[in-house]
């Protein structure tokens, strides 16, 4: 028995819904973005294998350790990342009755894991000797104190207003009538959007992308680097997608909620719900130009922390309600 | 730690553990990081392509310490964390208590953002006035 439930788990970890399963998911999602964000430009946009074929590409291309850089340091940060991104999806529920690894606070768990690849880009860039490297560091560092105090607030809504710490409950809570009865995203849009925006802002994509603008640093903290290294980031980006998305799902859009009825289809509607938020992600990235960072700062502590602080402020009074 | 409706065997609890995951999942990227580097080639150093990605000109190998200005933003970001994680423990009878402390962060937060991100070009002198002339004693 023990042996058996021993096995179960690592399998999770390893396979599904564990590493290998996010890893396969986040190149599809790679894919789905960059061919949303071709057809929204008028372009034919890539084949479903191009994001495998470029990971494979850059995994197999000369590992350069720049001069003066310690490569212990610097083949240890991506590693660190990934499996930080790993762990954190392996506490969302992706499906009905996986909560295997749900515990009360997992939401925090989930937050300051995902916050880590974050920190290991700018790692990256301060090690590295170049200037542009070092300018892209400080510009992730910038960016992280801006969106990320934005990000925890409009995830806090909901947890609020369901009075627990644990995703999985959450979840309930908005299916159960007895709790919200609802998704939560009706009660609490202008966290919705709020978040959106910030996980936009944590994906370092447009118009947030100030950390590796290659018009103005070439390629920010990843400058000096090749081959493994950009693979592994890259990836890492992808996963951290995934994961965003699925917590934003989770927290706002009833994640595993099955709505079909069917066993299984609750991981399906898991599946759709977060290509919605890429979607989300997509026109964003379509629509909008880069910001610079004293405007990416404007935005988000004078706009979108405020108005975080207002749903927050609506969460509590709903709760009352509630209660 | 226990998963809603599964009784969890100790090896499993422990497995499950956060911290546990993460190292578990460290060392398989730590192998498939290893796994692929078998299959790069070897790395040579050659026409200059360890040196740092520049315009060639020659510089000192040291740590860049650029000035940093954004210091407020960190400020700002230490005290939203901090809120959270009071607003999160706040007990369920204590609620009004806690949207009146959101509500007093929040009142602080935009007056220091009135404070810090006005842009420097309100504190010039405007187009067409001219600037009071400086008296020299």
């Amino acid at each position: 028995m023990e042996a058996i439930q021993t096995l179960t788990c690592l399998a999770y970890i390893i396979v599904f819904p564990g590493l290998i399963f996010l890893v396969v998911y986040s190149l599809f999602c790679e894919w789905f973005d960059r061919k949303l964000y071709a057809k929204m430009q008028n372009r034919v946009g890539p084949p479903i294998f191009q994001p495998f074929a470029d990971f494979i590409k850059l995994m197999t291309k000369e590992d350069i350790i720049p001069k003066g850089v310690n490569p212990k340091i610097v083949n240890g940060i991506p590693i660190f990342a990934l499996a930080a991104v790993a762990t954190a999806f392996l506490y969302l529920p992706i499906f009905e009755d996986f909560t295997l690894f749900s515990f009360q606070g997992d939401l925090i768990v989930v937050l300051y894991l995902l916050t880590l690849p974050s920190l290991c880009l700018f790692l990256m860039g301060w090690y590295s000797k170049n200037p542009y490297g070092v300018v892209g560091a400080t510009r992730t560092l910038t960016q992280v104190f801006s969106y990320e105090a934005a990000f925890l607030i409009s995830l806090l809504g909901p947890a609020l207003l369901a009075g627990t710490w644990r995703i999985s409950e959450i979840v309930r809570f908005q299916s159960d009538p007895t709790g919200l009865g609802y998704w939560v995203i009706l009660a609490q849009p202008i966290g919705f959007v709020v978040a959106i925006i910030s996980l936009q802002g944590k994906l370092e994509r447009i118009p947030f992308d100030i950390p590796e603008a290659e018009t103005e640093i070439v390629a920010g903290p990843l400058v000096d680097y090749t081959g493994r290294k950009i693979g592994f980031f890259r990836l890492i980006m992808d996963m951290e997608m995934v994961a965003g998305a699925g917590l934003i799902s989770a927290l706002f859009l009833g994640g595993f909620t099955n709505i079909l009825g069917f066993p299984y289809t609750s991981f399906i509607v898991f599946i759709v719900l977060t290509l919605i938020i890429v979607f989300l992600l997509s026109v964003i990235r379509t629509v909008f130009a880069r910001l610079r960072i004293d405007q990416m700062a404007t935005v988000f502590w004078k706009y979108l922390v405020g108005l975080s602080l207002i749903q927050l402020l609506l969460a509590a009074v709903e709760r009352m309600a509630i209660a | 730690m226990h998963s809603c409706g599964v009784s969890l065997v100790e090896p499993t609890r422990v497995i499950t553990n956060p911290a546990v995951c993460l190292l578990i999942l460290l060392g398989l990227a730590y192998i498939l990081y290893q796994m692929w580097g078998r299959y790069t080639p070897k790395p040579r150093a050659e026409n200059g392509k360890t040196e740092p990605y520049l315009s060639g000109e020659d510089r000192p190998f040291g740590t860049v310490f650029p000035s940093y200005h954004f210091y407020f933003v960190a400020f700002f970001f230490t005290i939203i964390h901090v809120t959270a994680l009071v607003i999160s423990t706040v007990p369920g009878e204590l609620v009004l208590l806690g949207v009146a402390y959101i509500a007093l962060v929040g009142f602080s937060i935009l007056a220091m953002i009135k404070l810090f991100l006005i842009p420097a070009s309100r504190f010039l002198p405007r187009r067409g006035v001219t600037p009071r002339p400086e008296i020299y004693t």
